[in-house]
């Protein structure tokens, strides 16, 4: 034996299975942009409705992350806070909280999301539902008046308009569509003049959800990295913008009215919030493609559902959550037909 | 006649073949000493037939095929028998290996060529000439059976594949360029073989020089069958078997059956080259032409080996510094397989060294967060995560019922996946274990029958 081959017989290789590339993006970066795209909806809410917002969003964020390293190191589980999933969690709670809503109820509802929401399932990829949508819901059960309490933005009215129409000043633009709608005192061109008003976010309602411009910032940031794909919130919009203008209350369909009304729908509420975020978040949808299309055009049914016929005046949340349960249902139905495969298989 | 020549899924790395053409042939000098595995193909091992001290000539057959999925083994170098020893094989397991020490005269025995012109022999007697050479393709398969065509199946379109598909790997590509006399030869050879009625070479568009040497020889009467289908779009996995044919003939074929179903063969370059030579010129199948991935300039070096070289000398010889890798891979950095001895040696099968420095860290780092990213780059359409859970929960027989086995283990799914999750290796695995099932059912009933 040489020299040569000796040194080389010490040398210990790795071994592993191919491929022997990895692509760089990582669950911790998809996160990270997730959070990035966020931060448009946090400062349009902090310019609308005060610095509170901030310092609501801060105790979000943070609860979330004590409660999960805490009951990390109770049950003696690998830390996993790393992956950044419990701030968006609390980055997303705060931004679907009214904006002046106590801090204590914000922790109750962050502290829920996280061990309710995820850590009992096993943590992240494990949960069937949304984290942050299992905390507010609990919160709307729980505190329903804080929960409906809104305030105007600091610049603007609460529901758009720029008038007058004091009886029902108190309401969000979704209150005050249904409570006009209930007293027959609708008019949709009042709605077109505060429709603008509404794609800013210069209305009340929750605290990041308001601004449909900001959020749509986000969403393009991460469509164009790749983050999430348009086809679940695409079905989901269209499916509440086609319902409403369908079942809409003048009867004619493509009167202006009525095309006013539909958008309205959907720039107002959490409807874009909900279609882009916790309707887009991977965990809980299906993980088949015509599975997320029936995802949304479920969760667009609910929430017109809910919209039109409850007492809760924002389905989206609920109507999220009902897809979530049914989602495993929905997966199982629609496997993807592999190649080669016959009809005997 | 425009058709879509692309599939769904894959991934596109377009980034890594930038800078990497480089066609030029170099020969090795045969090293000192060469080790010969017996087994240099999926098969079975062939029987010895020298012993130590033997003189051998270069080209003698070492170890004669004895089952029908055995190859002839030749020897590359001529000399003395020094050893018959189990060694490491580059991919694992050590088999018997024959070492022979080079005398470097080269001495060779008369190489035989086919005794009349091979446009009157019978596909059957040009077989067994190839068979004789111990022609194995790079997916190790031996050729003289891959061409055996059953009675009952017709071959309509002979597929070439010239394609570079994973990064960093040029022979195929550099043989068809460089030696495009016999290539040319050998695919008329193939055609009568095969009795196709239509040749086509399928190559990258951005491949200019090989595009204009096909078209240099087919403007010339005797090569008219042959046409070539260029493609856009480079994406992996394009050279698999069953991804080729659904891009070209639009058939899908599932696991269970071949692309002849299709209508389909499917022969890379080098093998159409080696069938040239063996028919021609009666040379057997001792020297391997294999793309080395030099790391530091990230160039590529086409070399011409003799079988049985040691990757450690094909390293010295292209003055790889061993203290700046720590992994080499027989073949691609996507389909290669690791190589766990740096001393074991080039078989018939391997087609390039690619040698790396800790690129990832191989465990997983997250829980899957269905990301749907495997799925959409999966060529087969089969939900790999889907398939890991029921894997991981022992739920074999559901995981068959949702595609297991339609599987081409080409790993997309790994490289995407943002959780590190190492896909691949749990469907290779749920697979193997669903085999054992099946085999010890099949042991179960026919022990139930004896009795």
């Amino acid at each position: 034996m040489n020299d040569t081959n000796k040194t080389s017989t010490n040398k210990l290789l790795y071994v592993s299975i191919h491929p022997h590339i990895k692509d760089k993006d990582t669950v911790s970066y998809i996160m990270l942009y997730v959070i990035v795209s966020l931060i448009p909806p946090l400062i349009a809410g902090t310019l609308y409705f005060g610095a509170y917002s901030i310092l609501l969003t801060i105790v979000c964020i943070a609860t979330a992350i004590l409660s999960e390293t805490i009951f990390c190191l109770l049950f003696k589980i690998k830390l996993s806070i790393k992956d950044l999933s419990s701030v968006i969690t609390g980055l997303l709670l705060a931004l679907s909280l009214p904006p002046k809503l106590p801090l204590w109820i914000a922790a109750i509802g962050a502290f829920f999301s996280v061990i309710f929401g995820k850590m009992v399932f096993g943590g992240l990829g494990q949960n069937f539902m949304n984290p942050a949508l299992c905390g507010r819901a609990f919160l709307m059960i729980s505190f329903p008046t804080a929960m409906t309490t809104f305030i105007p933005p600091l610049y603007g009215t609460i529901n758009g308009l720029q008038s007058s129409l004091d009886g029902i000043s108190s309401a969000t633009p979704l209150e005050y569509f249904k409570s006009a709608i209930n007293s027959n005192s609708f008019n949709a061109l009042d709605l077109q003049d505060a429709l603008f008003n509404i794609f800013i976010g210069n209305v009340g309602g929750c605290m990041g959800a308001t601004s449909g411009l900001a959020i749509l910032l986000g969403v393009f940031f991460l469509l164009y990295k790749g983050i999430i794909r348009i086809k679940t919130p695409l079905f989901f919009i269209l499916t509440v913008f086609l319902m409403f203008l369908f079942f809409n209350n003048n009867g004619d369909i493509l009167s202006t009215e009525s095309l006013i009304e539909a958008t309205y729908q959907v720039l107002s509420g959490g409807t874009l919030l909900g279609a882009f975020y916790f309707a887009s978040d991977p965990v809980t949808i299906p993980i088949t493609p015509l599975g997320r299309i029936i995802f949304g055009i479920g969760c667009g049914f609910f929430t017109f559902i809910f919209r039109k016929f409850s007492i809760y005046t924002d389905g989206v949340c609920w109507a999220i959550l009902i897809m979530n349960i049914i989602t495993p249902i929905i997966e199982r139905v629609t496997i993807p037909r592999y190649l080669g495969k016959t009809k005997n298989d | 006649m425009f058709k879509k020549l692309n599939f769904k899924g894959g991934i596109s790395l377009d980034f890594f073949n930038k800078n990497s053409y480089e066609y030029s042939l170099e020969e090795m000098p045969a090293p000192n000493k060469v080790v010969i595995p017996v087994l240099q193909h999926n098969g079975s091992e062939s029987d010895i037939t020298v012993k130590r001290g033997d003189k051998v000539f270069l080209g003698q057959i070492i170890a004669e095929a004895w089952k029908e999925n055995s190859v002839p083994v030749h020897s590359s170098v001529s000399g003395i028998v020094t050893s018959i020893s189990k060694m490491p094989h580059p991919y694992g397991p050590y088999v018997y290996c024959v070492e022979i020490e080079n005398d470097g005269k080269d001495e060779s025995i008369d190489f035989k060529s086919f005794e009349k012109s091979w446009k009157e022999a019978a596909p059957q007697e040009l077989i067994k000439k190839i068979a004789e050479c111990g022609i194995v393709d790079n997916n190790g398969i031996s050729v003289s059976k891959k061409l055996s065509i059953p009675s009952d199946k017709k071959v309509d379109k002979l597929i070439i594949n010239c394609m570079e598909v994973e990064p960093f790997i040029t022979c195929d590509v550099s043989i068809a360029i460089n030696k495009s006399e016999d290539f040319f030869e050998g695919i008329l050879i193939t055609k009568k073989i095969v009795g196709a009625s239509k040749v086509l070479i399928i190559l990258n568009n951005n491949n200019s020089q090989l595009k204009k040497v096909i078209n240099d020889f087919i403007s010339q009467p005797k090569y008219k069958d042959i046409s070539f289908i260029s493609i856009n779009k480079i994406k992996y996995p394009q050279n698999n078997d069953r991804i080729l044919t659904k891009i070209i003939s639009g058939k899908e074929i599932s696991s269970r059956s071949s692309t002849l179903d299709a209508g389909c063969l499917i022969v890379n370059a080098e093998t159409i080259y080696l069938i040239c030579q063996s028919i021609l010129k009666g040379i057997p199948f001792y020297k391997k032409i294999i793309t080395v991935y030099l790391p530091p300039d990230k160039t590529l070096k086409n070399l011409i080996v003799r079988i049985g070289t040691s990757i450690s000398n094909i390293l010295e010889y292209c003055k790889i510094n061993l203290d700046n890798i720590n992994k080499i891979i027989a073949g691609g950095l996507l389909k290669g397989i690791a190589v766990c001895e740096i001393d074991s040696s080039i078989i018939k099968s391997i087609n390039a060294i690619t040698t790396v420095k800790d690129i990832f860290p191989s465990e997983q780092k997250y829980e899957c967060i269905k990301c749907q990213r495997c799925l959409r780059v999966c060529p087969v359409n089969i939900i790999p995560s889907l398939l890991v859970k029921l894997i991981k929960g022992k739920k074999y027989q559901e995981a068959i019922q949702y595609g297991l086995d339609e599987c081409i283990e080409c790993g997309c799914c790994s490289y995407v996946c943002p959780s590190k999750i190492n896909i691949v290796h749990y469907l290779i695995l749920g697979k193997h274990i669903n085999n054992k099932e099946n085999a010890n059912n099949f042991k179960n009933i026919s022990t139930k029958e004896t009795t």
